[in-house]
């Protein structure tokens, strides 16, 4: 569809009605002279029908009527009798009506093609008001995607002006993680498809990212000559989102309704082994061997308890939050891992600030240590520097809540910055062999409760790469916490 | 010292005998029941010392049969321990008609469990009776 501007043609026909006239006697005036020339002379009314046929066409029918009696008056005084006088014989009133007559059916004929031709121009130009006001993107594209129209939601979705866009091929918008997208819309336009509703993406002029509904209809010239293409585009960015934030809950909520069931499932069976391995320690006849075993088996199962709290989370706490030095729970989340570290050449650097103590559920920030500890050798499985920092601090968003910062930062290999957005999600991981993917998603939740905040920066850079968390826990927390 | 009498409620019987016999382990008398109905059955019969009593069983579940062995007994000792989720909201509904109770997480160490039995926990917070998160 090409959006041509359409310039409403002068009509005088609209203008004040003396005007009018007074060009309908200029018409006939003209014809007046032309009359004279030598191949009209056996011909007297021959430019007359042109005048009028013109005053009706440019200045409507009554001045046309006006015209044709101006012109008859003409012909009889001018050219009907040899010399110029007035002739009021039969003959010559015959002559005049004929004339009359004729001219009224060139009149109104004239009338009529321009009133069909004024409503294709009005309805064009409506069609174009239409395509200019719409808010979707409408542009309109040569069969080799070079942009021929570009309204003005076009320009508000892509950001580029028509003249920007004009000109340009329409892969300008194409993002380049996509570059198969637009070529397979052209080709099948050039097969005589439509696109319909295709969901891509998009790229602004400012190179944000929209998501959008595009479809493409083939464009004919009269003969039915595939010429080129008209896409209509409509930001879903807003729907897509919320879709998504829909996902998100959707899977939130078969998260938790599935660690419920998974808890109790496992904390059962768990309960019941570790009675039985209790009754295993007391019974006498075990030999020296027998215990070394029972040992190991108690120590696994204690990992397994251990797992069972982390990842399936819903370590409810059922005491009331109590006064904990953050440092100190720190430390001893770390004392877990001297084993691990050492094993894995990695050096911890601890940076505790004194006094850093906080109302908060022990149990549950040392979770949250716990996972980011554990995350961070993960990270670094040929060694690397594991920091770990506690200060007092103030929320970075809102400067009156004092509170902790706890940073635990790694060398380790970085967390690409496409996937940083989703570490928080549930059974997410970037650990394909040994994450749950709840890790973080728990930590999360917990910091949350207690009002605080969780942050990532990554980096993926060789030789700089890296992961810092940090987290912010206000000092004191609302008592809702304690449920 | 007095020899104590427990109940033990679970839903799960190899909990429940596993605890019994623990118990027997350190002289307890025991008495294990399947499910809060049964245990009420029996409360007033045996009228025990404390009752060891799993939460999210079928049936009745064993905050409200605590609740109700609290009224026929208020010096019996109620311990509950649960592997659920949907503990703490039963107990906060508890809590909201002025019911307080002590639960411990599942798994719970035998260690612990006796302790808090026995009244020697030092601590005395329910948080000691869980395991360690990130301890050892």
């Amino acid at each position: 569809m090409v959006a041509v501007k359409f310039p409403i043609a002068y009509r005088v026909s609209e203008r004040s009605w003396w005007l009018r006239y007074l060009i309908a006697t200029g018409f006939v005036l003209v014809a007046l002279i032309l009359n004279f020339l030598p191949p009209a002379q056996n011909l007297p009314f021959l430019f007359f029908f042109g005048a009028v046929a013109l005053t009706a066409r440019v200045c409507g029918f009554g001045p046309s009527i006006y015209s044709t009696a101006l012109s008859a008056i003409a012909a009889d005084y001018f050219f009907l009798h040899p010399g110029t006088h007035w002739g009021f014989s039969l003959i010559d009133i015959l002559r005049m009506l004929l004339f009359a007559s004729v001219c009224l059916l060139i009149a109104s004929l004239a009338q009529q093609r321009s009133k069909a031709q004024r409503a294709s121009e009005m309805n064009q130009a409506r069609l174009a008001a239409i395509v200019q006001s719409s808010d979707d993107a409408i542009l309109s594209k040569t069969l080799d995607g070079i942009i021929t129209s570009w309204n003005k939601g076009a320009e508000r979705l892509y950001g580029y002006t028509e003249a920007e866009a004009l000109g340009k091929h329409v892969s300008l918008l194409s993002p380049p993680e996509l570059p198969n997208d637009i070529p397979m819309i052209m080709s099948k336009l050039r097969s005589g498809d439509q696109v319909q509703h295709h969901e891509t993406t998009r790229i602004r002029k400012d190179g944000t990212r929209i998501e959008i509904s595009v479809s493409v209809s083939p464009v004919h010239d009269l003969a039915g000559n595939l010429i080129g293409a008209s896409t209509i585009a409509r930001d879903i960015t807003a729907r897509k989102v919320a879709e998504e934030t829909l996902r998100k809950t959707e899977k939130l909520a078969a998260t938790g309704r599935l660690a419920a069931s998974i808890a109790h499932e496992i904390n059962n069976p768990l309960e019941a082994v570790t009675n039985l391995l209790y009754l295993l320690r007391k019974n006498p006849s075990l030999d020296e061997k027998g215990r070394k075993h029972l040992s190991f088996a108690e120590q696994e199962l204690e990992r397994v308890a251990h797992i069972s709290k982390q990842t399936l989370g819903f370590y409810r706490q059922v005491s009331s939050p109590s006064r904990i030095d953050v440092a100190r729970t720190l430390e001893s989340a770390l004392s877990v891992y001297t084993h691990k570290l050492e094993g894995r050449n990695i050096r911890a650097e601890t940076k505790w600030e004194s006094g850093t103590e906080i109302q908060a559920l022990a149990g549950e920030i040392r979770q949250v240590f716990s996972n980011l500890i554990a995350n961070s050798i993960d990270a670094m499985p040929r060694g690397g520097t594991l920091t770990l920092k506690v200060s007092k601090s103030h929320d970075w968003g809102n400067g009156n809540r004092r509170g902790v910062r706890v940073v635990i930062a790694d060398t380790g290999s970085g967390i690409a910055p496409a996937q940083q957005s989703k570490l928080f999600e549930p059974f997410f991981t970037t650990k394909r062999d040994v994450g749950t993917g709840l890790g973080l998603w728990v930590s999360k939740s917990i910091v949350q409760k207690h009002e605080g905040f969780i942050q990532v920066r990554s980096s993926v850079r060789p030789g700089k790469s890296g992961t810092v968390f940090s987290v912010f826990l206000p000092e004191s927390k609302p008592a809702s916490v304690a449920a | 010292m007095k020899k104590l009498t427990v109940m033990v409620v679970d839903d799960e019987p190899v909990v429940a005998d596993t605890i019994l016999e623990i118990l027997k382990e350190e002289g307890i008398d025991g008495f294990g029941f399947s499910s809060g109905h049964a245990a009420l059955n029996w409360f007033s019969r045996i009228n025990p010392d404390a009752v060891i009593m799993d939460v999210v069983m079928p049936g009745i579940s064993g905050i409200a049969a605590a609740i109700e062995m609290r009224k026929q007994s208020p010096n019996c000792r109620v311990i509950l321990f649960s592997g659920q989720t949907s503990t703490a909201d039963l107990l906060n509904e508890a809590r909201s008609q002025g019911h307080q109770f002590e639960v411990l997480e599942k798994p719970i160490k035998p260690e612990v469990l006796l302790a808090q039995l026995l009244g020697h926990n030092d601590s005395g917070g329910v948080a000691s009776g869980q395991w360690p998160v990130a301890s050892d």
